[in-house]
């Protein structure tokens, strides 16, 4: 094997090696630690889990499906404005949107205490510290990859099937049962599968909520019982989760694929409604926005402007712009390095276009659909494990890599390179080689047509990809709360750590932040997205 | 006259044992247009990749302008052969206006002349004035004017064209290969052009160069190559042909047309090369020969005929020639035919 | 495709890689050594303190270091870091995992004149590495609307059946839920515990509310009527708003006593800033003892360690009480038992 396979395969093998670590505790399970995770609720922590991911994907599948059906279909007041409002929620962290219900809606918050003012002490509310109240939130920030993917197949593929369903004479209604919905099945099925794998990593929104899952487990065992060995061992469990939902998800997309079709395909011409109809409509549109969106921004708008209001401001002075600082730089430092990865591995497969190098790439690319504890439990033990070798033979006098900035960046490579490598593949797949070869012919040296030819033409789309994996990095908690080095806390952290605690007029500021900085690639998406010139 | 290009028992193989390139030598004249014909995968584009420097020969010497750029020990890479390309879809660097594309080669060269040069070379190739626009703003052809007016720009020793018309359609094909030909002699640019189009080599090129599974067959001008193909391959290859079997002898042979007259002597059992357009046909009641079927062109047809024991042959006849299908005529020969010795089977 | 150019590209990038990972390997925390600063792993919320800390860099010119985390997490880290650990003290919010670390080894012993006068030593480790600075008591909030006091006693009599439905508890996955088990557990024995107090609560159907400071809410509106916090959440609440329908109530009174749990800091065994962190503990369990905003106990409505501090009005309001006299490194002890037990009774 020559230098040029070995590089990237060993890139490659070295992103996926904290998973292959947490698999291998499979093959050597340990029962002591099982007995006591059995004593731990374990039986309980898998029905959680399997309840809320269940109920997360029914619930985005319910919103995100007719949100995109009324959008791709209808005419109603607002239609253009809400079809890239109700993208917005994917800018919210889920735990954000979590303590802003918790906040709002349970017993001593605003909502409850007037409807006692109103109805009197006895009126009933859902409780919300409850698995119901965590599938609410969970699906209200991630019902948008079910609503992007549904929109992006009715509008590419269900014109044409469902112009004949109509020549043949089934309503409008009957057209989207019987044409619309199985055509768009495998996008569906694909966005609801997104939004299943993120509640698997969430472990933030579910603590507030009193759900325990795996997740949560994970975390709950490693800092309440110190006991690394035990964590990890459940996160195996939360790995298989994982798999099986990519599994279910393959099986459930049978043989169908989705695919975008380019710009010529006749698109789906949206009927008006009039009256109610349209308002009904609208109000739907509204409403979902109103809480998943305006809700929470409001309410940390109106906390941030409190806290500013106090005499003292003890978090956001200095300290606040210390995790500013820290955030921007470790979610820089793992844009950039993901980007230079993501390029290194995409060419390497280009010239070397073997067999192993594929799959060791499909393999790097894994570290996404896989939950954050798993990747940082993963990490953690790797370089836990190789301290402990570098100590033992004396190259190092203590932890090297245990808690250092190099650690948590490889963490955030192998949990997040796939966003930049799927960014840099489709910009290369501009790059043809008869593009460089015509560059060769024309006189430019191999520099030359790095700076003129490759450098251009993947630019903006390494750019996107740079920017999801920064922005990923800012919400990021499981990863960084077991990787983060000495006094190194995001912002992400401050607003869990406060929120945690109740502090949510003080958890606003970074929140808000955070929220802010979310919507650049929702922004960066939709104009992608949308079809420019369309009415 | 000098040589632009010489090639030497090239070879080129990707996996072993089978030779994609094998053994070609090959000559392009300096101002000549030469065409590299052949079905796809017979390795044209490997021997247009490996004069350009973007495949590296297994053996055999390339030379350019007097230069070698390829042999044992020695590969010049491709940015200093001095070749001209354009590839099948154009190539045009989609981030670069067309003034950027044109100007990418001439890079040394200051502003002023830069500009000069490239509103000429979009003068030449009839498309003054379009410096600012982006390749996705034009049309198919226009894309493959500019491509050839990029790789003209630098004034390469030879132009390489690799399938440049076999995107477009059939109309604009027409039209754009006169204009490109046209432009490529009046510059008197040297070209090898690669096509798997016989007309389009026939009709464009000084000298068409045959190749079959990497090995050139023929080297021969267009009416030549037509009339006097090297071997049957070749002859159904660059045109309409059908073979009857014949026993020669001497000047003539017998065949099931009768007697006919050879090109040139030969004895035993030959192939006999009969190009459609040869063939005159006169109805007879009591010839052996029936139409089958007859094919309306406009400018001519083409009759297809058939023997009692299933030998068929096809003509080609001016379009005022009454004949109904079922009739009974009598082809016969006007000019002398090329024999291919019948292979021992 | 063009083996010649994009191996060239390759190359490049593979020196940029490399380069970048080479910039991205130096450790700031580990690369920095400013001589006058201490650096702390802190269990304790970051913005009550923050006044504090910035009043002792006035004082003497140390700059305090933070890094925040949950105390499980800081012993880990503690651990794993060994000698090579960046921190010079460690501060956490309650005596068991002070102990915790103590006994491993993690903290080293200070002779000090000033800290022996200033601490009593029930809120020392007799060996003096680790020194107690607050005190918070672990206490039952009721709403005076829908409570009396005289119906309230002991923890454990809120197992009761009057109480089903009407209680408010921290979950099992907190430090404070499990140091208060722990102590429990260091007074009656694991079985007693089982039957007799964590049965009979999970019994009573408790809300779980994961923020002391949420339960004081929702006693005050109405959500349930008793639940069992710091007592400086309350504090923090009355003071904030003088009307709220919430009391204290001191339990076991009539037996052992309130458990009251400490915060304080230890110096960790291979101290790099040792001199400037010994100088933050005496000045805490001295000038930093108080009752305003810019002192540790004060900030945070706490009970100063110092006998000699006052204490905040506000939580002197809520009256003396009989302290649970049992050595606080009891609680460190009891810990994994106490997390099993939880786990074991349905206490979420």
């Amino acid at each position: 094997m020559s230098l040029r396979t070995l590089v990237p395969l060993s890139l490659a093998l070295l992103i996926v090696a904290p998973l292959l670590v947490v698999a291998a505790q499979l093959l050597t399970p340990s029962t002591e630690v099982w007995a006591l995770l059995w004593e731990t609720q374990l039986l309980g922590m898998l029905a959680s889990t399997a309840l809320l991911t269940a109920g997360v994907g029914i619930c985005t599948l319910l919103i995100g499906t007719s949100l995109a059906w009324l959008i791709s279909a209808y005419y109603f007041p607002g239609r253009r404005l809400f079809a890239w409002l109700l993208v917005l929620p994917l800018a919210v962290p889920s735990y954000v949107l979590g303590f802003v219900f918790m906040a709002t809606f349970d017993y001593a918050g605003p909502t409850q205490t007037a409807l006692r003012a109103w109805f009197g002490p006895e009126v009933w509310f859902p409780e919300i510290r409850s698995l119901g109240g965590a599938i609410v939130v969970l699906s209200l920030v991630w019902y948008p990859y079910v609503y992007l993917l549904a929109r992006a197949a009715f509008a590419e593929q269900a014109a044409a099937g469902l112009d004949t369903a109509r020549a043949l004479g089934l309503s409008r209604r009957e057209a989207f049962t019987r044409v619309a919905l199985p055509l768009a099945r495998p996008a569906l099925v694909a966005g609801a599968t997104l939004a299943m794998l993120e509640t698997l990593t969430d472990f933030a929104t579910v603590r507030f909520f009193n759900v325990p899952t795996l997740s949560e487990g994970v975390f709950r065992i490693w800092e309440g019982m110190m006991d690394r060995a035990a964590a990890t061992e459940l996160a195996t469990l939360l790995l298989l989760a994982a798999l099986l939902l990519i599994v279910l998800e393959r099986i459930l997309r049978g043989h169908a694929r989705f695919t975008q079709r380019g710009g010529t395909a006749p698109r789906l011409a949206p009927t008006p409604l009039r009256g109610w109809r349209a308002a009904t409509a609208t109000l739907a549109c509204a409403t979902v926005f109103a809480v998943a969106f305006g809700l929470p921004v409001v309410q940390l708008v109106v906390w941030v402007v409190r806290e500013s209001l106090l005499p003292t401001l003890p978090t956001a002075e200095g300290v606040g712009w210390r995790y500013i600082r820290t955030t921007v730089g470790l979610a820089g430092g793992a844009a950039l390095l993901a980007s230079l990865v993501a390029l290194l591995l995409a060419s390497s497969v280009r010239v070397e276009p073997g067999r192993i190098g594929r799959s060791a790439t499909r393999l790097a690319t894994l570290g996404y659909a896989v939950p954050g504890a798993v990747v940082g439990a993963g990490t953690l033990t790797l370089l836990a494990g190789l301290d402990h070798r570098l100590i033992e033979s004396g190259v190092a006098g203590g932890l090297l890599l245990t808690g250092s900035l190099a650690g948590l960046l490889y963490g955030y490579l192998a949990r997040f390179l796939a966003i930049t490598y799927a960014s840099v593949e489709a910009s290369l797949d501009r790059v043809t080689p008869q593009l460089v070869e015509s560059a060769r012919v024309l006189g430019a040296r191999p520099l030359r047509v790095l700076c003129r030819i490759h450098a251009p033409l993947v630019r903006s789309g390494l750019m996107v990809g740079a920017v999801l994996v920064f922005v990923d990095v800012m919400k990021e908690l499981p990863v960084t709360l077991l990787l983060r080095p000495f006094g190194m806390d995001t912002l992400a952290i401050w607003t869990y750590m406060l929120a945690a605690e109740s502090f949510w007029q003080a958890a606003a500021i970074p929140a808000l932040i955070i929220v802010g900085a979310g919507v650049i690639p929702v922004a960066l998406v939709m104009s992608g997205l949308e079809p420019r010139g369309t009415p | 006259m000098s040589v632009a290009v010489v090639l030497d028992a090239v070879s080129k193989s990707y996996q072993p044992g089978t030779r994609a390139v094998d053994e070609v030598s090959l000559e392009l004249a300096r101002g000549q247009v030469l065409a590299l014909l052949g079905p796809s995968g017979c390795g044209k584009t490997t021997t247009l990749r490996l004069i350009a420097g973007l495949e590296r020969p297994d053996s055999g010497t390339i030379a350019i302008a007097g230069r070698q750029v390829a042999g044992p020990g020695r590969q010049v890479p491709p940015e200093e052969r001095g070749v001209g390309l354009v590839f099948q879809d154009g190539a045009l660097f989609p981030h670069l206006t067309i003034g950027g594309n044109i100007g990418f080669a001439l890079n040394r060269q200051k502003q002023a002349a830069r500009r000069a040069r490239v509103a000429a070379l979009l003068d030449l190739v009839g498309m003054a004035g379009l410096e600012e626009r982006y390749p996705h703003q034009l049309s198919g052809g226009q894309q493959q004017r500019v491509a050839l007016a990029r790789a003209l720009a630098p004034e390469p020793a030879v132009v390489l064209l690799d399938e440049p018309f076999a995107n477009l359609d059939a109309t604009l094909r027409l039209q754009l290969r006169e204009e490109v030909i046209d432009i490529l002699r009046r510059t008197g640019t040297t070209t090898l052009l690669v096509t798997h189009d016989q007309e389009e080599a026939l009709s464009l090129a000084d000298t068409v160069a045959v190749m079959f599974a990497g090995r050139i067959r023929q080297v021969a001008a267009p009416a030549q190559l037509y009339a006097r193909p090297a071997d049957p391959q070749v002859a159904t290859f660059v045109g309409q042909a059908n073979l009857l079997p014949g026993m020669a002898c001497g000047d003539c042979a017998e065949c099931r047309l009768g007697r006919v007259r050879l090109t040139a002597p030969m004895h035993g059992p030959v192939q006999l090369l009969i190009r459609p357009e040869a063939l005159a046909l006169r109805p007879d009641e009591t010839a052996p020969w029936r139409v089958t079927s007859r094919r309306f062109l406009g400018h001519d047809q083409i009759v297809r005929l058939a023997l009692a024991d299933g030998t068929t042959i096809v003509a080609r006849c001016r379009p005022g020639t009454p004949i109904e299908p079922g009739a009974y005529v009598q082809p016969t020969l006007c000019e002398p035919l090329v024999a291919y010795p019948e292979e021992e089977s | 495709m063009s083996r010649i150019s994009n191996r060239s590209l390759l190359r490049m990038l593979s020196v940029l890689f490399l380069v970048a990972t080479l910039a991205l390997w130096v450790n700031p925390a580990q690369a920095q050594s400013v001589p006058q600063v201490v650096n702390i792993y802190s269990a304790r919320h970051y913005g009550a303190m923050e006044p504090v800390f910035q009043r002792f860099t006035q004082e003497t010119g140390i700059e305090v270091r933070l890094s925040q985390g949950s105390t499980q997490s800081l012993l880990e880290r503690l651990r794993a870091e060994g000698r090579q650990t960046p921190a010079d003290v460690l501060f956490t919010i309650d005596a068991g995992s002070l102990w915790i670390a103590a006994q491993e080894g993690l903290l080293q012993p200070v002779d000090s004149a000033v800290l022996r006068q200033a601490i009593p030593a029930n809120l020392r480790d007799p060996q003096n590495r680790w020194f107690g600075l607050t005190q918070r008591a672990r206490v039952i909030v009721y709403n005076p609307n829908k409570v009396r006091p005289s119906e309230l006693s002991t923890y454990a009599a809120l197992g009761d059946r009057k109480w089903r439905n009407r209680l408010c508890f921290r979950p099992a996955s907190h430090i404070y839920t499990q140091a208060l088990i722990s102590s429990f557990i260091a007074l009656h024995g694991e079985k007693v515990v089982e039957e007799a107090i964590l049965r009979p609560w999970v019994a009573n159907r408790p809300q779980f509310i994961d923020s002391d400071s949420r339960i004081v809410e929702t006693v005050a509106a109405g959500g349930c009527d008793v639940g069992i916090v710091n007592h400086y959440y309350v504090a923090q609440q009355l003071a904030r708003n003088p009307n709220l329908p919430v009391r204290v109530f001191f339990p076991n009174q009539t037996e052992a006593g309130t458990v009251v749990n400490l915060s304080g800091m230890g110096i960790t065994a291979s101290a790099r800033n040792r001199d400037n962190a010994v100088r933050l503990l005496e000045w805490l369990a001295t000038t930093g003892q108080g009752a305003d905003a810019s002192t540790l106990p004060g900030g945070n409505y706490e009970y100063p360690a110092n006998p000699a501090a006052p204490v905040n009005p506000v939580t002197a309001s809520f009256g003396t009480f009989i302290i649970d006299p049992q050595p606080k490194s009891e609680l460190g002890r009891f810990q994994p038992q106490a997390i099993r037990l939880l786990a074991r009774t349905g206490y979420k």
